[in-house]
């Protein structure tokens, strides 16, 4: 019984101190070298703890490290540095698991 | 492994510090491989993407034989050549590449059935340029972009090499000794299933010991067709794009000091590049047979043949 409390608690406190996970909308990214770009250069911004690219919906998928929020004008930036466009970003809440739900969307107007 | 190798490997210390050696290479090739590359023109250098504050290297292996001579000399030129281009993003828009080639030539004349061979290798002069890029729309999983390029041909390497005959002709020489400047721009439009990069340059080549030589007026288009795999999946596959590129080159007669144009010089080619391209996440391999089409070439100028032209391209 104790075991299962013990992995209960577990569970309950990786997805509460999870990072906050985003999608990227990206644009101009048409092929491996693209993709490996915008990739490289949002792993380099800091409290980043992973980033992935779709290519084919041209969506970077972005992990946070524990309770550290991705500033839009930030990767606004590191994807203009990686010499793309910047479309759109949507939060994913609760990454913990594999439950996470779409959350806000912005796309990037002021 | 050899005895000594083997004892070497016997002793723990020796045995870690090999092991150690030999993790921090694989890891530093690991680190080399684990940036990529991007599709981009085999024949020619302008269109290489590199993003703001990173390296791209690419090498390239070109064999190349000149031999139809209407001279009657019977001369055959072969020149085969090693180049290395690095470029760095200064910024997003503003990219430097240097262009350093290393030849093997060897001319060979046959007058009369009296073979006489020529030689001649080392580090040609080498070649900066800088991309500016002042127009740029990207869509989903497309882009345009318009790009402005101008550089310059350094004449430091020798043009005065000599053999036993004398000193060599300046064909087989390292340098022709002139100060080259070129300027031109280059388009590319990119999406997932095909790449299209066309450039137009023009080239004001240098003069050298009383010689100017002609000017050069040149068109390369490429097209890469993403040819596997057909659907894209998701994540970011490896593609393999079959290129066909065309190279119209123009260059006027050298004119000499006292106002004498040479009937040995200038013409117009344009060769077709038929070839493959494989562009993975960490590095692309390419190689393609440049087939000459035309060769209008003035007075007894030795023209082409097929060219190959093969490498590899590491983003940093």
């Amino acid at each position: 019984m104790k075991y299962i409390v013990a992995s209960l608690l577990l569970l309950f406190s990786t997805s509460a101190f999870a990072g906050n996970q985003y999608l990227v909308k990206v644009e101009g990214m048409s092929c491996p070298f693209c993709a490996h770009g915008v990739e490289k250069k949002v792993k380099e911004m800091k409290g980043v703890a992973s980033a992935e690219v779709d290519l084919k919906s041209s969506i970077v998928s972005v992990k946070m490290q524990d309770g550290i929020i991705l500033p839009e004008a930030d990767i606004k930036q590191a994807i203009a540095d990686a010499g793309f466009s910047f479309k759109s970003i949507e939060t994913v809440k609760n990454t913990g698991g594999d439950h996470g739900h779409k959350g806000e969307k912005s796309d990037g107007q002021p | 492994m050899g005895i000594r190798a083997k004892n070497l490997m016997a002793n723990p210390r020796l045995s870690g510090s090999l092991k150690a050696a030999t993790i921090t290479i694989i890891a530093v090739i690991n680190q080399i491989v684990s940036n990529i590359a991007s599709a981009a023109p085999i024949t020619f250098n302008t269109a290489l993407p590199v993003a703001k504050g990173e390296f791209v290297w690419r090498e390239q292996l070109v064999l190349g034989r000149s031999g139809k001579d209407p001279s009657g000399q019977n001369r055959s030129l072969k020149a085969d050549r090693l180049i290395s281009v690095v470029g760095y993003g200064a910024s997003a828009k503003l990219a430097f590449f240097g262009v350093l080639p290393y030849s093997k030539r060897k001319l060979t004349l046959n007058p009369a059935g009296m073979n006489t061979q020529r030689n001649n290798a080392g580090i040609d002069d080498p070649t900066v340029f800088a991309r500016y890029q002042f127009y740029k729309k990207d869509g989903t999983g497309q882009t345009l972009r318009l790009a402005g390029i101008a550089g310059v041909k350094l004449p430091i390497m020798r043009d005065t090499r000599r053999d036993t005959l004398g000193t060599l002709p300046t064909a087989i020489q390292q340098s022709n000794g002139a100060f080259d400047s070129f300027f031109g721009a280059v388009l590319t439009y990119q999406t997932f299933d095909f790449q299209l990069d066309s450039q137009i340059s023009y080239r004001l080549n240098g003069t050298e010991n009383g010689l100017n030589y002609g000017n050069e007026t040149k068109i390369d288009t490429s097209l890469q067709y993403r040819m596997w795999p057909r659907d894209l999946s998701s994540g970011v596959p490896g593609f393999l794009y079959g290129v066909l590129e065309v190279t119209w080159a123009q260059k006027t007669r050298d004119l000499s000091q006292n106002g004498v144009t040479s009937d040995t010089s200038g013409g117009t080619t344009v060769f077709l590049s038929p070839g493959l391209q494989y562009v993975s996440k960490r590095y692309i391999i390419e190689a393609a047979f440049q087939v000459p089409l035309v060769q209008n070439l003035n007075g007894p100028a030795l023209e082409n043949k097929s060219r190959l032209r093969t490498g590899f391209r590491i983003n940093f």
